[in-house]
């Protein structure tokens, strides 16, 4: 039985994306987490534009290089 | 893989398209496993399907009592949003008809739920009258898992997206709702003769 959604999304700052179960065998691309398995992101493309679903992401970690 | 992608385009081979399939379509001769979640584990003991009328009204069968509704034999021609299309596949199901029998509604629109979170929306009138079913069996077998089973939504004259895997309820609505893929690009309708494959289409 997975967590609740609040438990596996405590956990999130410490995964990195490399952890997203990816769903791409479909119309589009979902994301989802790896413990609860909900949706983090949608992506679907059609011809000449894409949409893209944030539904389950409030906020990303970026690694960047400092500011010189 | 770029990060933009153009969807799954299936493992059968291609072939040249013919008078019997709708516009943009190929033939395949597999049956391709598309998903937008894993393949949830289902045990038939806690199965169940609901269908809620707008007025709250509500019909629940357990797995038994669903399988001892009056099964039909159906053979229709599948067409996937992702261009591939499988003919002449065979089912086992109960029609909606039977499942909607004598409800007292007035509702236009149904929201399809599934075990797993996935969810699709039709007109009410797409379910009846001889065009929907929720099938158990494929080519004379239980329906697996990775195509749906126990059970699943067939609806032939929509894109392949509407038939939904793993069914566990409908919502009849006064008013449309998105569902999954509806909301995010895809068509509202889905009739591949049309190809109404993306919004504005």
């Amino acid at each position: 039985m997975s967590p609740p959604p609040s438990a596996a999304h405590r956990l999130w700052p410490h995964r990195t994306m490399a952890d997203v179960r990816v769903f791409d065998h479909a119309p589009g691309v979902v994301a989802r987490c790896p413990v609860c398995e909900q949706v983090l992101l949608r992506l679907v493309r059609g011809p000449g534009r894409a949409w893209l679903d944030l539904r389950g992401l409030t906020g990303l970690q970026l690694p960047v290089p400092d500011q010189t | 893989m770029g990060i933009v992608s153009p969807g799954f385009k299936g493992r059968g081979r291609r072939r040249e398209p013919s008078a019997e399939l709708p516009p943009g379509q190929y033939l395949v001769e597999d049956f391709p496993v598309l998903s937008a979640g894993p393949t949830p584990d289902i045990d038939l003991a806690d199965w169940e399907l609901a269908i809620t009328s707008e007025t709250g009204e509500q019909r629940r069968w357990d797995w038994a009592g669903f399988r001892n509704l009056p099964p039909e034999p159906v053979t229709v021609d599948l067409h996937c949003v992702t261009h591939w299309s499988k003919l002449g596949t065979s089912w086992e199901g109960v029609s909606l008809d039977t499942l909607l029998e004598g409800l007292d509604t007035s509702a236009s629109f149904a929201l399809v739920t599934s075990y797993g979170g996935y969810s699709t929306n039709l007109p009410l009138e797409d379910l009846v009258d001889g065009k929907a079913w929720i099938a158990f069996g494929y080519d004379g077998q239980e329906l697996e898992p990775e195509h749906g089973g126990p059970a699943r939504l067939l609806v032939p004259h929509r894109y392949f997206w509407k038939s939904a895997k793993w069914v566990r309820g409908i919502q009849l609505l006064d008013a449309d709702e998105p569902g999954f893929w509806e909301s995010l690009g895809y068509h509202n309708y889905g009739d591949p003769w049309q190809e109404q494959r993306f919004w504005g289409d």
